[in-house]
């Protein structure tokens, strides 16, 4: 049904900005978001750019993931009527920002979503520490061996939300660019949407070629996309039992808190943790200093900063049915906590309970959004 | 050997749940101490942090109850407690708190004898269950 078209430059980068250029060479976008390498540092950080010939720094095949990009988009989008942009995004940042679109934080009418086969990423200190420096250099070798291992995420330093991240080929976007198993270093565009087969049609020539139907092209590597998650769904269940396991009660999840401090950094680095004002930013929380008095003398003792465990708990309540499981929350953790798989762990089952899919269609109602008379009437009554 | 007294949190609606309790007693009925009746308007407005707050704070159970369903005076606040509470056994469930220590139940008005059997079942049952933690002393 959908057109494919076919890219190919020197490396899959070229072939990456190539197209960037021709999509915003064309006057369709104004602007596209999108890791950029700094020339000073080398860092890799989202940027919009609107000047052409920056977009030779463009590296989003990088293992640099940094933030998740859909909080970003959610303020370039936020109002009407604005101009025409896009953004490149990994398929989990897709997914937050269909949560986003779904809850009014973000609009989709007036932003092009590209997204892209997902090779995983380092966490940002292995990134920093290993990769940046050696410029693009890296990210070249890197996706050349991710090709060639069919995007095996057993190597090292991949972060353990991408090991076992079993969606990491875009579902939902407007143009999403494969290249899952492109030995040749050929990169696969596809439309997803309306928007994104009208903007293909008008800037496809020179470029990139029209390559006949999509399912054809893709239908190659499907077998292999379906082998590597299904690795990715065993490792996943072998950690999950492990780490449930290891949490089995609320002591024991208490300790696998131990080191945390309270700084809710995984709660700002979450793109779907999206409220204006956290409640444990409010007076709610701000206790008198009797309080803190009261509670110790009844138990003898009291952990500060008090609230770790609730805090952690009220943010599984709050966010695990829309849980992308991107892994920024353990990215950001000071500490080194493995947030990430616990949080998936539980938000998996929440969303399994609802059978709710985070990110799948921007239709589908948050499950605390809506409720039906005739539903889950094994929760109420003693039983 | 002592037997264990369980702290049971309860969240009742003004409206039913509550008056029913007021009738249990207005009518002699009997049941144990061990519940800790906290009124709120409707069990819409029982955030699911109360329920994490009192589990946290050492309640072995906590209770949640209102009009039945088509009877809550604000429409529909008991509906989005369920899918609430759904959400909550399963986040809870996780972590080694039983369905069976957070119960939702719809008991209306002039159920005072209703409200009576329920929570001498549940201290019954949670009696049984045990304490929910004996070493939560550093969770807060």
């Amino acid at each position: 049904m959908d057109k494919a078209y076919t890219l190919r430059k020197e490396n899959l980068l070229d072939s990456f900005r190539a197209f960037l250029k021709s999509l915003l060479g064309s006057g369709e976008v104004s602007g596209v978001l999108v890791p950029l390498r700094s020339v000073n540092n080398q860092a890799i950080m989202p940027a919009l750019v609107s000047d052409l010939s920056l977009l030779d720094q463009a590296d989003p095949l990088s293992p640099s993931f940094q933030l998740n990009g859909a909080k970003l988009v959610s303020r370039l989008t936020r109002r009407e009527g604005e101009e025409k942009i896009a953004a490149v995004l990994r398929p989990c940042e897709v997914r937050a920002f269909v949560e986003l679109v779904k809850i009014h934080q973000a609009r989709w009418d007036n932003i092009v979503i590209i997204s892209h086969d997902c090779a995983g990423a380092f966490s940002n200190r292995d990134f920093n520490q290993l990769a940046k420096d050696k410029g693009e250099g890296f990210t070249l070798e890197f996706i050349k061996k991710k090709i060639a291992d069919n995007f095996d995420m057993e190597s090292p330093n991949i972060s353990t939300a991408c090991q076992i991240c079993d969606k990491p080929f875009p579902e939902l976007s407007d143009i999403t660019l494969h290249y899952f198993g492109a030995e040749n270093q050929e990169l696969v565009i596809v439309s997803q949407s309306e928007k994104g087969a009208g903007i293909l049609g008008k800037i496809a020539g020179d470029t990139f070629k029209d390559a006949g139907s999509s399912s054809d092209i893709l239908q190659k590597t499907m077998d292999d996309k379906n082998i590597c998650i299904s690795k990715r769904k065993e490792k996943q269940k072998a950690i999950f039992e492990q780490l449930a396991a290891q949490t089995s009660s609320i002591a024991e999840l208490s300790n696998y808190f131990s080191s945390c401090v309270n700084c809710y950094n995984c709660r700002v680095a979450c793109p779907v943790c999206f409220c204006k004002e956290c409640v444990f930013n409010t007076d709610v929380v701000d206790y008198d200093p009797f309080q803190y008095s009261a509670w110790s003398k009844a138990r003898g003792v009291l952990k500060m900063p008090v609230d770790t465990v609730f805090f952690h708990m009220t943010r599984m309540i709050h966010m695990g049915l829309s849980c992308v499981g991107c892994g920024q929350c353990s990215n950001a953790c000071p500490n080194d906590i493995p947030i990430a798989e616990l949080f998936k762990m539980a938000g998996l089952q929440a969303q399994k309970a609802f059978d709710y899919v985070p990110g799948k269609d921007v239709a589908d109602a948050p499950p605390l959004s809506v409720f039906y008379e005739n539903e889950f009437k094994d929760v109420t009554g003693l039983h | 050997m002592e037997t264990f007294e369980p702290t049971i949190i309860a969240f009742v609606c003004n409206w039913c749940t509550y008056t029913a309790a007021d009738l249990a007693g207005t009518s002699r009925q009997k049941y144990p101490k061990n519940v800790r009746l906290i009124k709120v308007m409707c069990t819409g407005m029982v955030d699911p942090k109360y329920v994490l707050k009192a589990f946290l704070q050492g309640a072995d159970a906590v209770l949640i109850s209102g009009c039945h369903p088509g009877d809550c005076h604000y429409i529909n606040g008991n509906y989005k407690a369920r899918r609430r509470t759904k959400l909550l056994h399963e986040i809870l469930s996780r972590f080694g708190i039983d369905k069976k220590r957070l119960r939702l139940t719809w008991i209306g008005a002039s159920d005072g004898i209703e409200f009576a059997a329920t929570i001498r079942k549940m201290v019954e049952e949670i009696r049984e269950a045990g304490p929910l933690q004996s070493d939560l002393k550093m969770v807060i």
